[in-house]
C-alpha cells in the first residue's frame, strides 16, 4: 500500500502531531503511523473521524486518483 | 466494542491469536508423534507448561513488537518490571528444592523432565516476555 502523504500534510497543516491526531480520534500514535506509512488500511469510520478532526473531505484524504485517468 | 484498543490493534491481535493457536497445534500434533514413537519426554505438568509457552511467547512477540498488545493506559516499561517480578520469583522458587547439580536425578527423572521444574519453566516464560518488553523500549527509542 502507498503511503498516505495527503493526511500527513493536512495534519502538519493543523499544527497536530501523531500524538495529538491519535488522541482526538481516540486511536494509538502507532495507529496513525502505521496508515501514514501505508501499512494499515483503517475503516470508514475512523476515516471520517480524522476528517472531521482535520477539516477535510474523505476524497482529499482517501481518494487516490488513478494515474491513467 | 472494546474501547481499550483501538481497531488496529484489535485486527493484529486477532491475526496473532489465530496463528498461535495454529502454533498450538502443531505442538500439539508433533508432542502426541513424539509420545507415540518415542515414548513420553516430560512429565504432563512440565509438558503442558512447555507446549503452552510456544504460543503464548509467539503472540506476546509479535503483538509487541507490532505494538497492539498494551492499550494506551498501560505501559510496556510497568508491564516488564511486573513479568520480570513474577518471573524471578516463580524461576528463582524451584532452586529451594531441587538440587540442580543432581542434575540426573532432580531435573531429568526415568529419562523425562520432571514435573518439578514446572515452575522454573513458567517463570522462564515471564521472563522471557519481560525481556521481549525491554527490547521494546529500547528498540523504541531509536524510531
Amino acid at each position: 500500500m502507498a503511503k498516505n502523504l495527503k493526511m500527513k500534510s493536512a495534519r502538519v497543516l493543523n499544527d497536530l502531531t501523531q500524538e495529538a491526531l491519535a488522541d482526538r480520534v481516540n486511536v494509538t500514535r502507532q495507529t496513525i503511523n502505521a496508515i501514514e506509512k501505508g501499512d494499515y488500511n483503517p475503516t470508514i469510520n475512523l476515516c471520517k473521524d480524522i476528517c472531521r478532526v482535520l477539516g477535510v473531505t474523505l476524497n482529499d484524504l482517501f481518494w487516490e486518483e488513478n494515474d491513467n485517468e | 466494542m472494546n474501547k481499550q484498543y483501538d481497531e488496529r490493534q484489535i485486527w493484529l491481535n486477532s491475526k496473532y491469536s489465530r496463528e498461535a493457536l495454529f502454533i498450538l497445534m502443531g505442538a500439539l500434533f508433533l508432542n502426541a508423534i513424539v509420545n507415540s514413537f518415542y515414548g513420553p519426554w516430560a512429565e504432563p505438568m512440565v509438558e503442558m507448561i512447555i507446549l503452552v509457552a510456544l504460543p503464548t511467547l509467539y503472540f506476546l512477540t509479535q503483538s509487541v513488537f507490532n505494538d497492539s498488545y498494551l492499550s494506551k493506559k498501560e505501559s510496556l516499561k510497568k508491564n516488564a518490571i511486573y513479568f520480570g517480578l513474577l518471573g524471578l520469583l516463580m524461576a528463582g522458587m524451584p532452586f529451594v528444592y531441587i538440587d540442580f547439580s543432581d542434575f540426573q536425578n532432580q531435573v531429568i527423572v526415568n529419562g523425562q523432565l520432571s514435573d518439578r521444574l514446572t515452575l522454573f519453566v513458567g517463570g522462564t516464560l515471564f521472563l522471557v516476555a519481560s525481556l521481549v518488553h525491554f527490547i521494546k523500549i529500547t528498540s523504541s527509542k531509536y524510531e
